[in-house]
């Protein structure tokens, strides 16, 4: 029957058969190396080698390598050299790096992104007036400021400028673009999102072709730190003249940094090629890079084992990916950049109750949360709210809330018996404004059920509900509050969030994360409205902390200020430091290879491309 | 059959506002607020008065139904408004997206019809054979089986372990015809195959229903060839079925292969689609929505037509 089917179609199946082999023989015809495909995809030509001009004066820092500029106030008169990093003696110059990640890049105008969406790219692009590496050092290679001076009241600061950069629209770069990028993201009316980086600053002066003078509006030390986010990149004017801000949402802005940008398309790729008249002579080593975006993590793993990627980022939570990826030969790069954190109202009860919180902080077990929603890669340390990468972190030896439930059990059934309430706790009491706070903006709030506040990321919901169920099991019950909290603003400044689960990275100095956590206008005090004696304290340390110049007393505040928070405030349910995870394929190298450190720029979890180069 | 023309033609208009006044009110809805979508979930260092700037600048600070009737206004004049997230005119957004799905639409839709209908068709003449039984079996299996996974497999499988496919990306076809082709044949046999066994099942049907006909059994006593019976009498009377789901699929391919696209990093409307929800980018959402909702209603509308003219009892009813 079948045979005589076939021969009664026989034309037809031919045609069927003929078109399978066909799409066969394309498929196998360009597979000649695992590469081809996606680069012939998405490759674009290498600019052509171009001849560097001769060092110019290059001045340098007057700071020792590794000092903290926060401690350093003397100037001295720059002197003329080149970069101090050596050449690897296996370095190869040449070739497109491509990286795989998250469709991510809206438009290419780096100041208008948060530091999280567009560091990893916009600080190929831009060398900022200063710069930070691992350890809050000043980075020399990437600051545009070669020194510095501190006014004696400490709210005048004066940079003198590196001279011999060009921009990358062959523009020079001096104190006057310096400005005129400052006053842009300064300017309320340009609506920057880098704006909050530097808005301490109040008045920006040129002194003279190379200095620049910034004050402040008050005594703010992390200013500093904050001049080598994006905010602190400077841009062409001329530039800007000719394209506007919507004109670098398409095009980039040029910048002054290793690399510029090529060409974007839209949910496809960001190419950049190496600018040609880099100040910094010899970097970068590469041709150019592509941020390739691919949206599904596991599709960037295959590209990565395939080759068609050099470099991959890969969420914790995709732990499958993770896992299969050490397993072979891909090299992971892991920052625990990101801290994730259960923030209490404690402007209501019954979170206004110490033991209530404390019986939270021994509600959750973290080392389940860690196995369970990270695949055991997150570190679950208690003492510190910070990343341990920024040399602020605070540890200790011994938690004193680790997982006890039966011990919060009974701080509930203690609390509930002497307000007369029966377990579980099910609401958070009204909150009455007073008149001053009414006047600052206040809401009166009736009696709402304890909810668990997050936003809808699948991600976030499974954090909620495993957290829901440890809050649960002791004597809680959580209601979930799915996707609301995307608007931080709006749920703490309401007030109407009982636990808000919140991740947070960190930025080149961790001052903008200790506001956020404990400071007046942070997470766990909702809004301000608080009238916990520990906030008071608490907000009096972050405030001497963030008025001096003294590195060390600056460290030993902010560790106090943790200490108070973690051990006494106890302002939210830290559960885990999450890793951020790439991989690299064995084609890549760096200075310093194979330490992963030593490419990275931790605070933001973005890596030094420009010390990069392929092997192959 | 002008007049069957012009009621469909009415109906489809009044199908399209539908969606529009749905659409709008429903993406706002999404707990997702495009400023802070724009300044970041802190809003660190905004006050609300820049804050509500920033909103009157889109015209999110105008009651719902006014800003619904100022888009339709602007919709009306070729103005799809600019993008929340980069100022870009929609319309150009747009624009870049569709030869992509085109391409990926006519590839997937190519695999459906290739596998659909010649696996269909000879699975009814060899009704009840293990071809036959192969035939139904796979099919029920890949409609089963979800894209992402399917799409999943074929990434490993061809993409990491035989290395004969490229794992993402996309070239248009007149750009590099033979990259172009490879990069597609994965996206589209995982966007294809799910039709591709919804024909197959349908053809299959509809042939097997068509062979039982009188006219049949009278053109073979005729002496016809069995070819000819087949090609000439059976088929093309037992497409009639096949067409309606054909129109359907198209839709739904034209409309933005979400998933697919974003697994394969296809730049597509469907990739589009799903960084514009994520940031709550209104204008896109709307636009693509609309795009992906004409979309279907024209595959229909020809459809119905097509409809009419392989069966002409349907425009005299």
């Amino acid at each position: 029957m079948l045979i005589l089917s076939i021969r009664k179609y026989s034309s037809q199946l031919v045609l069927l058969l003929a078109g399978v082999l066909l799409i066969a023989a394309i498929s196998c015809g360009g597979s000649d190396g695992d590469d081809d495909s996606a680069a012939a995809a998405t490759s674009t030509s290498a600019p052509a080698a171009t001849a560097k001009p001769e060092a110019t004066a290059k001045p340098e820092a007057t700071l020792k390598p590794g000092t903290n500029p926060i401690s350093a106030t003397a100037t001295a008169a720059p002197v003329a050299t080149k970069a101090d990093v050596a050449e690897p003696e296996l370095l190869k110059r040449g070739g497109v790096l491509k990286y795989g990640a998250d469709p991510n890049n809206n438009h290419v105008f780096f100041q208008q992104y948060t530091p999280g969406a567009g560091a990893f790219w916009a600080m190929t692009v831009g060398d900022p007036l200063m710069a930070y590496g691992a350890d809050s050092e000043w980075l020399k290679e990437k600051s545009m400021a070669v020194s510095f001076d501190v006014s004696s009241d400490a709210q005048t600061l004066t940079f003198k400028l590196r001279e011999g950069v060009k921009m990358h629209d062959g523009t020079d770069y001096n104190a006057a673009v310096q400005k005129f990028s400052l006053d842009w993201v300064l300017d309320p009316d340009n609506t920057a999102v880098t704006r909050p980086q530097i808005a301490t600053i109040d008045k920006v002066t040129v002194i003279d072709e190379f200095t620049i003078e910034l004050h402040i509006s008050r005594v703010y030390t992390p200013i500093l730190s904050a001049l080598g986010m994006m905010g602190g990149m400077p841009f062409s004017p001329t530039a800007w003249e000719e394209q506007g801000a919507d004109g670098f949402k398409q095009n980039g802005a040029p910048s002054n940094g290793p690399f510029r940008v090529k060409e974007w398309i839209q949910g496809t790729r960001t190419t950049f090629e190496a600018h040609p008249d880099y100040w910094n002579e010899g970097k970068p080593y590469l041709d150019g890079w592509i941020w390739e975006e691919i949206g599904d993590s596991q599709v960037r793993g295959a590209a990565l084992t395939t080759g068609a990627i050099d470099l991959a980022q890969i969420p914790p939570s995709d732990t499958d990916t993770v896992a299969a990826l050490r397993a072979g030969d891909a090299h992971p790069f892991v920052n625990f950049a990101g801290v994730r954190i259960s923030h209490h109202n404690a402007a209501r009860a019954p979170f206004d109750d110490k033991r209530v919180r404390i019986a939270a902080q021994m509600a959750l077990d973290r080392q389940a949360w860690n196995d369970v929603l990270l695949g055991g890669e997150g570190h679950t340390y208690m003492g510190s709210v910070l990343p341990p990468t920024s040399g602020f972190a605070f540890e200790v030896d011994e938690y004193p809330y680790e997982y006890n439930p039966e011990k919060a059990r009974e701080l509930l059934e203690e609390y509930a018996a002497e307000k007369g309430l029966t377990l579980p706790l099910t609401t958070m009491s009204a909150f009455t404004c007073s008149a001053a706070q009414a006047e600052a903006g206040c809401v009166d709030l009736v009696e709402q059920p304890i909810s668990i506040v997050t936003t809808s990321s699948a991600e976030n919901v499974k954090r909620a509900e495993f957290e829901a169920a440890y809050f649960n099991a002791v004597g809680f019950e959580v209601t979930m509050d799915l996707g609301s909290g995307n608007e931080a603003p709006r749920t703490f400044v309401s007030k109407d969030a009982s636990f808000s689960l919140r991740g947070f990275g960190v930025r080149p100095h961790p001052s903008g994360s200790f506001d956020s956590y404990m400071g007046v206008g942070g997470y766990w005090n909702n809004g301000g409205w608080s009238t916990a004696p520990k906030q008071l304290e608490l907000q009096a340390i972050l405030e001497a902390a963030a008025a001096t110049y003294d590195y060390s007393e600056q460290v030993q505040l902010y560790k106090d200020a943790q200490e108070l928070y973690m051990l006494e405030a106890l302002g939210g349910v830290k559960s885990a430091n999450n890793p951020t995870f790439w991989f690299s394929n064995s084609n890549v190298k760096w200075e310093g290879w194979p330490n992963d450190k030593a490419v990275m720029f931790p605070s933001d979890s973005s890596m030094k491309v420009y010390n990069m180069w392929l092997d192959n | 059959m002008t007049r069957y023309l012009l009621s469909r033609l009415g109906q489809s208009i009044v199908v399209f506002l539908i969606v529009s006044v749905v659409v709008f009110f429903a993406v706002r809805t999404v707990p997702q607020d495009p400023i802070y979508a724009l300044v970041g979930e802190d809003a660190e260092g905004y006050t609300p008065a820049q804050i509500e700037t920033i909103r009157e600048e889109f015209g999110l600070n105008r009651p719902l139904p006014v800003q619904y009737m100022s888009w339709v206004g602007d919709a009306l004049k070729g103005d799809w408004g600019l993008s929340f997230q980069n100022k870009l005119p929609v319309i150009d957004l747009i624009k870049k997206r569709i030869p992509f799905t085109l391409t990926l639409a006519v590839g997937a839709m190519a695999i459906s019809i290739v596998f659909g209908i010649s696996t269909g068709v000879i699975a009814a003449l060899t009704r009840n054979s293990k071809w036959d039984m192969m035939a139904t079996g796979s099919a029920m299996f890949a409609v089963a089986v979800p894209e992402f996974w399917l799409a999943l497999m074929m990434i490993l499988f061809f993409g990491v372990t035989l290395g004969i496919l490229p794992v993402y990306g996309a070239v248009l076809i007149w750009d590099d015809p033979i990259e172009g082709f490879r990069l597609l044949i994965m996206p589209a046999f995982a966007l294809g195959i799910g039709g591709a066994a919804t024909l197959m099942r349908q053809s299959r049907s509809s042939m097997l229903e068509t062979m039982g006909e009188d006219y049949i059994r009278t053109a073979r006593s005729k002496g016809v060839k069995e070819k000819t019976v087949i090609i000439v009498h059976a088929l093309r009377n037992s497409l009639l079925p096949v067409v309606t789901i054909l129109g359907l699929r198209i839709g739904r391919v034209l409309g933005g292969a979400v998933v697919i696209e974003t697994m394969f990093s296809w730049p597509g409307l469907g990739q589009l689609a799903v960084s514009s929800l994520q940031k709550a980018d209104y204008p896109v959402i709307m636009a693509i929505v609309m795009f992906s909702s004409a979309a279907v209603i024209i595959a229909n509308f020809v459809t119905d037509i097509a409809y009419s003219y392989i069966d002409p009892r349907i425009r005299y009813a």
